[in-house]
């Protein structure tokens, strides 16, 4: 969380982040260049750096598509969500190496513009096994450059989360050409199914977490919706009972259309817009921590009571009415306007929970 | 409000996740199945060029040029012929072709020479009664060399 642009806001964590990636990468590249000079050593240094920062790229790729699921199935990988945007440019860079070299061995030698011998080179667009995979694989290096220019916040704010959302959801479409790049490209002229079950293994798995994660989130957004078909209290909705939620934490709600986090805390209840200023985060999945509302994404914060980000911060929330009848919690569907001080419902002794965050 | 409710759409993002997932979750496999199953079984690479012939037991005929050795050669019967050729200094045409004529056949263009060395190339045995060979420069449109035989 800043309260300016920085061109990074270098912390502890992201440090390391980056060091651990970097290493990675490293890594990587020498195993990959010591084992082409041991098995194929006429391999060229243009060719082996293409192979390598490709592979590379593409692994990667499956990395950063893998941690958002991983998130919402398992919150213990959430500290390698901080960083994910590091890890994208990474994917780019890497992948604009193997794009640039790939330009310059096989399409900077003739008389032709090498763009537009890119996309003539190979003109069998209406064939599937000899589709010109090379310009799948240029197009999605475009996407990836899109995402990579615009993840820095200043993007981000200037762009509004709906839109910069949108834009970095391309990388779908990114994922999906470079995996027929892959596999109308290199796989057709490899005889080793190692190959074949690699880019299978790295398939599966990313489709496989998220739509497991998107089954999971289906349930839980289903729990959330209270309908207001019994409004028992004005037109407070019945929400749940206290011990449902944890201390320090919250329970989602939809009600009325509106995305409602509901915390307990210190022997209250308070309600607030469950989207995070940041990065549009669900804040019912995070923790009150330091008094605050934590955003499990990027550690963004919030008072519960007002929804406002504590000073020098100005983020703010929109706030809700909470009311509590006997161990019921009712909530009010209609928002005040972003950061208004509303009284958080106080929890009597005799209802003390047990249920404690873990 | 209507800052509000722009801002609600993670609902609608995520079912928008949800649906792009599901979609793929379907379609790559399909793509992927599809690009296994059309791999070829061996990788197909003809070579540029043919092999270069072994070479006939006999010469029947040799002319020397500048840069070129043109032999005839020959098996024992006398059924088999084969053009030799030797560039015995680098040549100086990007595009040396070698024409053959034999008999009253049109002229046929046989092979392209190239960096130094020998060259082979088996004729035509049904047409040996007279043989002309020419080596040309299609750029300059020069004649390098030429060997003519009647038997």
């Amino acid at each position: 969380m800043s309260l300016t642009y920085d061109s990074i806001h270098w912390t502890a964590h992201k440090k390391l982040y980056d060091r651990v990636l970097l290493g990675l990468v490293a890594g990587y590249l020498s195993v990959f260049f010591g084992l082409q000079a041991w098995l194929n050593p006429a391999s060229t240094y243009e060719t082996n750096i293409i192979r390598a920062t490709g592979t590379l790229a593409f692994f990667l790729l499956h990395v950063t598509l893998c941690i958002g699921p991983l998130c919402r199935l398992d919150q213990r990988f959430l500290p390698l969500l901080y960083n994910r945007r590091h890890l994208g440019v990474s994917v780019f860079l890497i992948g604009a190496v193997h794009g640039v070299f790939n330009l310059l061995q096989f399409h900077s030698m003739g008389n032709t513009n090498i763009f537009v011998s890119l996309f003539t080179s190979n003109t069998a667009y209406n064939s599937f096994v000899g589709f010109p995979f090379q310009a799948l694989g240029f197009f999605a290096l475009v996407i990836l450059f899109l995402m990579a220019a615009t993840s820095h916040d200043f993007w981000l704010h200037h762009l509004t989360p709906r839109i910069w959302k949108s834009l970095h959801m391309m990388v779908y479409a990114a994922y999906s050409m470079l995996v027929m790049h892959v596999m109308l490209g290199v796989i057709q002229l490899e005889r080793s199914p190692v190959f074949v079950a690699l880019t299978g293994v790295g398939l599966f798995t990313v489709v496989g977490l998220h739509v497991a994660a998107a089954l999971k989130q289906q349930k839980t957004d289903r729990e959330a919706i209270r309908e207001v078909v019994y409004p028992e209290v004005d037109a407070f909705v019945f929400a749940c009972t206290v011990s449902e939620i944890p201390d320090n934490c919250a329970k989602m709600l939809m009600i009325d259309g509106q995305n409602i986090a509901l915390f307990k805390y210190q022997q209250k209840l308070s309600a607030v817009h469950n989207l995070c200023k940041h990065q549009n985060g669900p804040l019912s999945e995070g923790r009150i921590i330091d008094g605050c509302i934590t955003c499990p994404w990027h550690g963004y914060q919030y008072l519960p009571e007002n929804g406002q980000s504590p000073p020098p911060f100005h983020e703010k929330l929109h706030t809700y009415d909470v009311l509590l009848h006997g161990d019921r919690v009712y909530v009010h569907p209609k928002p005040y306007p972003e950061g208004t001080e509303r009284p958080p419902a106080i929890i009597p002794d005799n209802l003390s929970s047990t249920n404690t965050a873990v | 409000m209507a800052e509000y409710n722009q801002a609600v759409m993670t609902p609608a993002l995520r079912r928008t996740h949800r649906i792009a997932w599901f979609s793929l979750a379907l379609l790559l496999p399909v793509a992927w199945l599809a690009a296994v199953l059309v791999v070829p079984n061996k990788v197909c690479q003809e070579p540029a060029r043919a092999p270069r012939p072994a070479p006939l037991g006999a010469i029947v005929q040799s002319k020397q040029s500048e840069n070129l050795l043109l032999n005839l050669r020959s098996d024992a019967a006398g059924s088999r012929h084969q053009l030799e050729i030797l560039i015995t200094k680098p040549l100086t045409s990007a595009n040396a072709v070698v024409w053959c004529k034999q008999e009253n056949h049109p002229d046929k263009q046989i092979g392209l020479l190239g960096a130094k060395g020998v060259y082979r190339f088996d004729l035509d045995s049904t047409a040996i009664q007279t043989i002309e060979v020419t080596v040309t420069d299609e750029l300059r449109k020069q004649q390098l060399a030429t060997l003519k035989w009647d038997r």
